[in-house]
C-alpha cells in the first residue's frame, strides 16, 4: 500500500478504494460497489427476516444512503467499507421494524432460489432454527445474522462491535445471549 | 438440542444463503444508474420523458427516486449565507459545487435566492473561547465575562462566560425582528457547524428584542477542543430552513419547563408562520407540532 498525506492508499479495487475513485470523480466506480453489495447487503435483510420486496426496498435505501455521503464526505475511505455500510443497513432494518414490525411467517424456501442460486430442499430443523433466530432481540438478531463463525453472516467479531457500537467483550456477551435464547426457543419447540 | 448441534444448524443455513456472484437482478439495460437518479431527484424537471415513463412503470426506479428524494442531504442555511459572502472554505465550495453545480439542486437554489440580502452577523472566537473545567473556572473568573461582542447591520451578540457556563444573547431595537427566528452556529475552519441553534426574538428590557441560549460547554469542548471556530448569527427567514434544519427548529423548541415568556415568544413566531402560511406543507405541520407543545 502507498502512502499519501501519512494515510494509507486504498488498494484500486477495493471496495475503500471504489469508494476513492467515487468520492474523487468517477460515479461509474459507485455502480460496480453496488453491484458488489447488492446480494450480501439482500441476504443480510432477509437474514434478519424481511421478506423479498422489503429486503429489495431496504438494500437501495442502504446503497442511496452510502452514495449520499458524498455530499458531506463522511466516508473515510483509509477505513473498511463493510462495517460502515452494514451499520447503515442495520440502522434502515431498525426504522423498517418501528415502522411495522418483520413477518417471522414469510416462507423462506420460497424466496431462497435470489439468494443461492439453486433450490434447495428446507428442513423441518432449519425452518424451526429460523423461526428462533427471527425471535431474537434486535441486536442479538443483528449479531447472529453477521456474524461468519456462530451465526449466518460473514463478519468477525471485532466488524461487528464496530457495527453494533460496542466492546468486542460485548460481543462476546450478546453471542452467548443469543445461544442462549436460541436454544430455549429450539427447545420450547420441541428439540432435546 | 446442544450447542454445538445449533452452531451445526447455522453454519448449514450459513453455507447455504452464501449469497454467490454480484449485481442488481431488479436492473434492466433501461434502468437509472444511482447518480443519473440522483441528479433527476435534486432537479426533477431535468428528466427526460423516456426516463419519466420508464421511472413511473418501474418499482426499482420509482423507489430509488423516492428513497434519493427522502435520503439526500441539502445545503445547510450556513453554507448557503457563506456562500452569498464568498467566505467558503475550498472543501466545503466542493460540496456546493457537487450539489448547486452538477446536481443543480432546485430546492437549494430556490433557498439561496430567497437568502440573498440576509445579514450574517459573524465573529471570530478567542482560542481563550473553550471554558476551563468547573473547578478551574470557580476559581480563575468569578465574575460572568463577555468573550466577544459583535454586531452586524441591527443584529447584536455577545457571548459570555459564567463560571463553567457558556451564555449566548442576541439582540435587536429593530421592532420588525420581533417574533423572528434567529440561528446560531459555531463554525470550524472547514465550515462545518460543530454546534448550533434556534432562537426567537422577544420583548426584552428598554425596547430590546433579545433572545438568550446556555450552551453546554462540554458539547462545544468536544467538538472544538482548539476553540477555533467562528460564530455566526443570523435572522432567518424560515422559508430558506431545509427539512432537516426544521427538525432542528422543533428540538430547539422550549419545552415544558421553559419561562412563560420564553414559550408565549415561540407561540407568537409559530402563530405568524401558521397565518402567513408561506412555508411547505412539511414546515407548517413542523410549525403545528411546535405551537400544540406550547
Amino acid at each position: 500500500m502507498d502512502l499519501e498525506e501519512g494515510r494509507e492508499r486504498p488498494l484500486p479495487e477495493s471496495d475503500s478504494g471504489l469508494m476513492a475513485e467515487f468520492y474523487g470523480c468517477s460515479e461509474t466506480a459507485f455502480e460496480r460497489l453496488a453491484d458488489r453489495w447488492w446480494p450480501r447487503l439482500f441476504a443480510f435483510f432477509r437474514k434478519l427476516g424481511f421478506g423479498n420486496e422489503d429486503a429489495e426496498d431496504l438494500v437501495m435505501d442502504s446503497l442511496v444512503k452510502l452514495f449520499a455521503t458524498k455530499e458531506r464526505q463522511q466516508f473515510d475511505t483509509s477505513q473498511q467499507l463493510a462495517p460502515f455500510l452494514f451499520t447503515i443497513a442495520r440502522h434502515l432494518a431498525v426504522a423498517a421494524w418501528r415502522k411495522r414490525p418483520p413477518h417471522p411467517e414469510v416462507p423462506w424456501e420460497e424466496d431462497l432460489p435470489l439468494v443461492t442460486g439453486a433450490r434447495e430442499p428446507e428442513s423441518e430443523l432449519e425452518a424451526d432454527l429460523l423461526a428462533c433466530v427471527w425471535q431474537l432481540p434486535e441486536a442479538e438478531l443483528t449479531y447472529v445474522a453477521l456474524c461468519g463463525r456462530h451465526g449466518l453472516g460473514e463478519l468477525s467479531h471485532n466488524e461487528i462491535a464496530e457495527i453494533l457500537d460496542k466492546w468486542p467483550p460485548q460481543v462476546t456477551q450478546l453471542s452467548k445471549r443469543a445461544l442462549t435464547l436460541i436454544r430455549e426457543c429450539m427447545h420450547g419447540k420441541g428439540y432435546r | 438440542m446442544d450447542d454445538k448441534a445449533i452452531y451445526r444448524a447455522l453454519g448449514g443455513l450459513r453455507n447455504r444463503i452464501t449469497p454467490p456472484g454480484s449485481g442488481d437482478p431488479l436492473r434492466t439495460p433501461a434502468c437509472l444508474t444511482y447518480s443519473r437518479a440522483r441528479v433527476l431527484a435534486l432537479d426533477p424537471a431535468g428528466s427526460t420523458a423516456a426516463e419519466s415513463a420508464h421511472a413511473a412503470e418501474c418499482r426499482r426506479c420509482g423507489h430509488l427516486l423516492r428513497s434519493f428524494d427522502r435520503q439526500l442531504p441539502h445545503l445547510s442555511i450556513w453554507t448557503l449565507m457563506r456562500r452569498q459572502l464568498d467566505l467558503l472554505r475550498p472543501a466545503e465550495a466542493d460540496r456546493v459545487q457537487y450539489h448547486l453545480g452538477s446536481g443543480h439542486c432546485r430546492e437549494c437554489t430556490a433557498r439561496a435566492e430567497r437568502l440573498a440580502g440576509v445579514p450574517l452577523t459573524r465573529l471570530q472566537l478567542p482560542a481563550l473561547l473553550v471554558p476551563p473545567h468547573p473547578a478551574m473556572a470557580r476559581a480563575a473568573v468569578p465574575e460572568p465575562e463577555v468573550l466577544v461582542r459583535g454586531e452586524h447591520g441591527d443584529l447584536e451578540a455577545d457571548l459570555v462566560r459564567d463560571g463553567d457556563e457558556l451564555c449566548l444573547e442576541v439582540r435587536t431595537r429593530n421592532p420588525a425582528h420581533r417574533h423572528q427566528l434567529v440561528g446560531y452556529a459555531f463554525a470550524s475552519g472547514t465550515g462545518e457547524a460543530l454546534v448550533e441553534g434556534y432562537l426567537v426574538l422577544g420583548p426584552d428590557a428598554e425596547e430590546w428584542l433579545a433572545a438568550h441560549e446556555l450552551i453546554d460547554p462540554e458539547r462545544f469542548r468536544a467538538a472544538a477542543p482548539d476553540g477555533s471556530a467562528a460564530l455566526e448569527v443570523a435572522v432567518l427567514p424560515p422559508a430558506c430552513l431545509s427539512a432537516e434544519e426544521w427538525r432542528r427548529v422543533r428540538t430547539a423548541a422550549p419545552g415544558p419547563e421553559a419561562a412563560e415568556e420564553v414559550r408565549a415568544t415561540w407561540r407568537e413566531f409559530c402563530r405568524t408562520q401558521l397565518v402567513v402560511g408561506s412555508l411547505s406543507e412539511d414546515a407548517l405541520e413542523t410549525v403545528r407540532s411546535i405551537y400544540t407543545s406550547l
